[in-house]
C-alpha cells in the first residue's frame, strides 16, 4: 500500500471537534433530563431514562475526549501536482485519490466555531462526489483552493 | 435549410393536454377525497368539468404559443403563454438527438424530438412535442449535416437512420426469443406478484362482505387439486404479464455502431430511437440476476453523463437485454471494440473476506440471540433462520466479487441486490478512487476499492471488497496521476497484455 500522505491539518481541529462534541452532548443531556422529568411526573418506569442516561455518557466520553484525537491523527493530506491524495477515518481507514483534471470546482468553508479559531473546511468536488478536508488554517486552505484552481485548469476532455 | 418561426403540429394540443391532466389528476383526486360526500357530488361534476375545459384552453393556449425556428448556426425556440422564454442552441453544440413515438402519434405519422446538449441540466433542453417525421428527419439532418461539414467529412446525411441501416453496419437485433426470456427471468415478474398479493390483501376492505364470504366459503370447500390449479393459473397470468411489459418496452430492439455513435431503436408501443456519442459513455456493465445466472445470460448496459434519464432500469441505458455470456466478447468488439472484455481473467477477491464478514454476521446475531431469548423466547429459531440465509447471502457475495486490472481499463464485478455486476471503468472516466480499510482489515490484507463515476447527473460508486494488497495496490498504482507511475508496477496482469 502507498505511504499515508504526509501533510496534516490543523491542531486547533481537535478542540473544534470537542466543541462540536459538547454541543451534541448538551442536546442529549437536555433529551436525558427530559426523560427523567416526565417519568417522575407521569410515574413511568425509569427503565428509558436510564438506557439514555447510559447512552449519553458515553457519547460524551466517545464525542469529547477519545474520538477528537484520534481523527485528527488520522486525517492527512497531500497535494501533487496532478492529484489530490487524503487520508481519514478511524476505524475504517479511507484512502482517496482525486485527479487534478477532474476536480470541477474547489471552495472554501467557514462557519462561527471554525472562525473563532481562524480555521476553514476546504471542498473539493468533482462531477460524481465531493471531498472535504477540515480545518485547514484560513491562510492555508486559501492558499490550497488557489492552487488546485490553478493546477485543475488543464484542458478536460468531456467530464 | 432555414425557416420562419412555425408551430408543432396541433396534435401536440393532445399531448399537452395528457401530460397536464396527469399532474393535476392526483388535485382532482384529493378533492374527490376531502369533498366526497352526497351533496357534493354535483359541485365536485362541475368542479371537474371546469378543470378539465381549462386544462384545453391551456394546452391550446401552450401549443399556440410555442414556436419553432431554424436559420443557419441555431436552432431558436419561443414559448411561455404569459411569460415568454426564448431559448436558442447553436447546432455545434448539440450532443445527440432522440426521436419517440407513442402509438397517437404514429397513428397520425408524427413524432417527437429531444435534443441534447452537454449542459448538466436535468431537464431535456429541447423538446418538440409533435412534428411530421419527414420535417423530423429533415431537422436531424440539418442539424447534424452542418456539424460534419465543419469537420470537414464527406459524408452527408450521416444522421438519418435509415441511411446508417442501409450501409453495411455493425448491427444487432433482439430476437423475440430473447425477449421472452428476458421477460421471464426479470426481477419485475416478482414485482407484479407482490403487488397482486398486496392487492388481494387490501382488497378485503372494498368488496362487499357478503360477496367476499361466499367466495371464501367457495374456496375452502374447493379441493386442493382446484386450489393449486387456481394458483397456477393466477402465476402463468402473472408472468405472461411481465414477458409482454417487456416485449412491449423493447420489442423490435435494434443497436447499430457507426461510426463514433451507438444508435437504440426500441419499444413497440413507444418507439424510441437513441443515438449515444461515446465521449458521453462513463462505462459499460454487465448485469445478470440470480435468476439469469444458471443460464449463462446477462444484460449489457451503458452508464451516460447527461441526458436521456431512464428511471426504470436504474438510471441506465440498456444497449442489449439479453444476451448468452458466450456471445458478450464478440457484441463488445463489434459494437465497442474500444472496451475490452475481461471477464473469464477476473482475479477472484480472497476468501478471508468470506470469513470476515461471516465473523461478524456471528457477532451481530448473538446480540440478537441474546435479546430474543430475554424478550421472545418461542422466536430463537428466527436466528437459525437468520444464520442460514446471511451465510448464503455472504457466501454469493464473495463468490461473485472479481476485480481485474489491464493498461486500459479496470474491471470490477461484485454482487449488487443479488444481481451480478460486472463495470468495465476507463481510467480517464474514474472520478475518484478510494480504498477502505479498517484495522481488522489490514490485519488480513483485505480491502474495498470503491471506484466512482459520472452517470446522469450524479456519481455512481462502483464497489468491491476483499481485494490483497498485492492486487489493490497496482489498482492505485494504475490510477494514480504521480507521474512517477510505470507500468511494470502493474504487475498483475502483464501476461495477459502479451496475448
Amino acid at each position: 500500500m502507498r505511504y499515508p500522505p504526509s501533510q496534516r491539518i490543523a491542531p486547533s481541529a481537535i478542540k473544534v471537534w470537542k466543541i462540536h462534541g459538547l454541543i451534541y452532548s448538551i442536546i442529549l443531556m437536555l433529551i436525558t433530563i427530559g426523560l427523567f422529568i416526565t417519568a417522575a411526573m407521569l410515574k413511568w418506569n425509569y427503565w428509558f431514562s436510564g438506557i439514555s442516561l447510559i447512552f449519553t455518557i458515553v457519547i460524551v466520553l466517545l464525542s469529547i475526549i477519545l474520538i477528537p484525537s484520534l481523527r485528527w491523527r488520522r486525517w492527512r493530506y497531500q497535494l501533487y501536482d496532478q492529484e489530490i491524495y487524503i487520508q481519514h477515518g478511524i476505524i475504517i481507514v479511507k484512502r482517496t485519490l482525486v485527479p487534478m483534471v477532474r476536480v470541477q470546482h474547489v471552495d472554501t468553508k467557514q462557519g462561527p466555531i471554525l472562525k473563532k479559531f481562524n480555521l476553514a473546511n476546504l471542498e473539493i468536488t468533482t462531477a460524481a462526489t465531493t471531498h472535504e478536508i477540515p480545518a485547514l488554517s484560513e491562510a492555508e486552505a486559501e492558499q490550497l483552493r488557489d492552487q488546485i484552481s490553478i493546477l485543475a485548469r488543464v484542458e478536460q476532455d468531456d467530464i | 435549410m432555414t425557416f420562419e418561426p412555425r408551430r408543432l403540429h396541433i396534435a401536440a394540443i393532445i399531448f399537452i393536454f395528457f401530460k397536464t391532466m396527469k399532474e393535476t389528476i392526483l388535485l382532482l383526486f384529493s378533492l374527490i377525497i376531502i369533498f366526497g360526500r352526497e351533496q357534493f357530488f354535483t359541485y365536485l361534476l362541475i368542479a371537474t368539468i371546469a378543470i378539465a375545459c381549462s386544462i384545453i384552453i391551456y394546452s391550446w393556449l401552450n401549443w399556440l404559443r410555442f414556436t419553432y425556428s431554424l436559420n443557419q448556426n441555431e436552432l431558436k425556440i419561443e414559448r411561455g403563454i404569459i411569460i415568454r422564454k426564448k431559448r436558442t442552441i447553436s447546432k455545434h453544440r448539440i450532443q445527440s438527438i432522440h426521436l419517440s413515438q407513442n402509438i397517437i402519434h404514429r397513428l397520425l405519422g408524427l413524432t417527437e424530438l429531444q435534443i441534447e446538449t452537454a449542459g448538466s441540466d436535468i431537464n431535456v433542453d429541447a423538446k418538440l412535442t409533435a412534428i411530421s417525421i419527414e420535417e423530423a428527419h429533415a431537422l436531424r439532418n440539418q442539424l447534424k449535416f452542418d456539424q460534419q461539414d465543419q469537420s470537414g467529412t464527406e459524408t452527408t446525411n450521416t444522421y438519418d437512420y435509415d441511411y446508417i441501416l442501409e450501409q453495411q453496419v455493425p448491427k444487432y437485433e433482439a430476437s423475440y426469443k430473447r425477449l421472452f426470456a428476458f421477460g421471464s427471468t426479470s426481477g419485475g415478474f416478482g414485482v407484479i406478484i407482490s403487488i397482486l398479493l398486496f392487492g388481494i390483501s387490501e382488497a378485503e376492505l372494498f368488496i362487499p362482505d357478503d360477496i367476499y364470504q361466499s367466495t371464501t366459503a367457495w374456496l375452502l370447500t374447493q379441493a386442493l387439486g382446484t386450489l393449486i390449479a387456481l394458483s397456477m393459473i393466477l402465476f402463468i397470468l402473472m408472468w405472461l404479464l411481465g414477458v409482454l411489459g417487456s416485449i412491449i418496452k423493447y420489442g423490435d430492439f435494434t443497436v447499430v455502431r457507426y461510426e463514433k455513435e451507438l444508435y437504440i431503436t426500441r419499444g413497440l408501443w413507444e418507439k424510441k430511437q437513441l443515438s449515444i456519442p461515446l465521449n458521453r459513455i462513463q462505462a459499460v456493465g454487465i448485469k445478470q440476476n440470480i435468476i439469469r445466472l444458471p443460464f449463462q445470460l446477462a444484460t449489457v448496459y451503458l452508464e451516460v453523463a447527461g441526458g436521456e434519464v431512464d428511471q426504470s432500469e436504474n438510471m441506465r441505458t440498456i444497449i442489449f437485454p439479453l444476451i448468452k455470456k458466450s456471445e458478450i466478447q464478440a457484441f463488445l468488439t463489434t459494437m465497442l471494440p474500444e472496451y475490452q472484455y475481461t471477464m473469464p481473467d477476473l482475479h477472484p477477491v480472497s476468501r478471508r473476506l468470506f470469513y470476515y464478514q461471516w465473523c461478524q454476521l456471528l457477532v451481530g446475531l448473538s446480540v440478537t440471540l441474546a435479546v430474543t431469548l430475554l424478550f421472545a423466547r418461542p422466536f430463537w429459531w428466527i436466528n437459525g433462520l437468520l444464520l442460514l440465509m446471511g451465510s448464503i447471502y455472504f457466501y454469493l457475495n464473495y463468490r461473485m466479487a472479481g476485480a481485474h486490472l489491464t493498461k486500459q481499463q479496470l474491471t470490477i464485478q461484485s454482487m449488487l441486490l443479488l444481481s451480478r455486476e460486472t463495470v468495465f471503468l476507463k481510467r480517464d472516466r474514474i472520478q475518484a478512487l478510494e480504498l477502505k480499510q479498517s484495522l481488522l482489515q489490514k490485519r488480513l490484507d483485505i480491502a474495498t476499492i470503491r471506484a466512482s463515476i459520472l452517470n446522469n447527473f450524479i456519481g455512481r460508486h462502483y464497489t468491491v471488497s476483499g481485494i490483497k494488497q498485492s492486487i489493490h495496490s497496482d489498482i492505485t498504482e494504475w490510477y494514480s496521476y504521480r507521474g512517477d507511475y510505470s507500468l511494470n508496477q502493474v504487475g498483475i496482469d502483464l501476461n495477459t497484455e502479451k496475448k
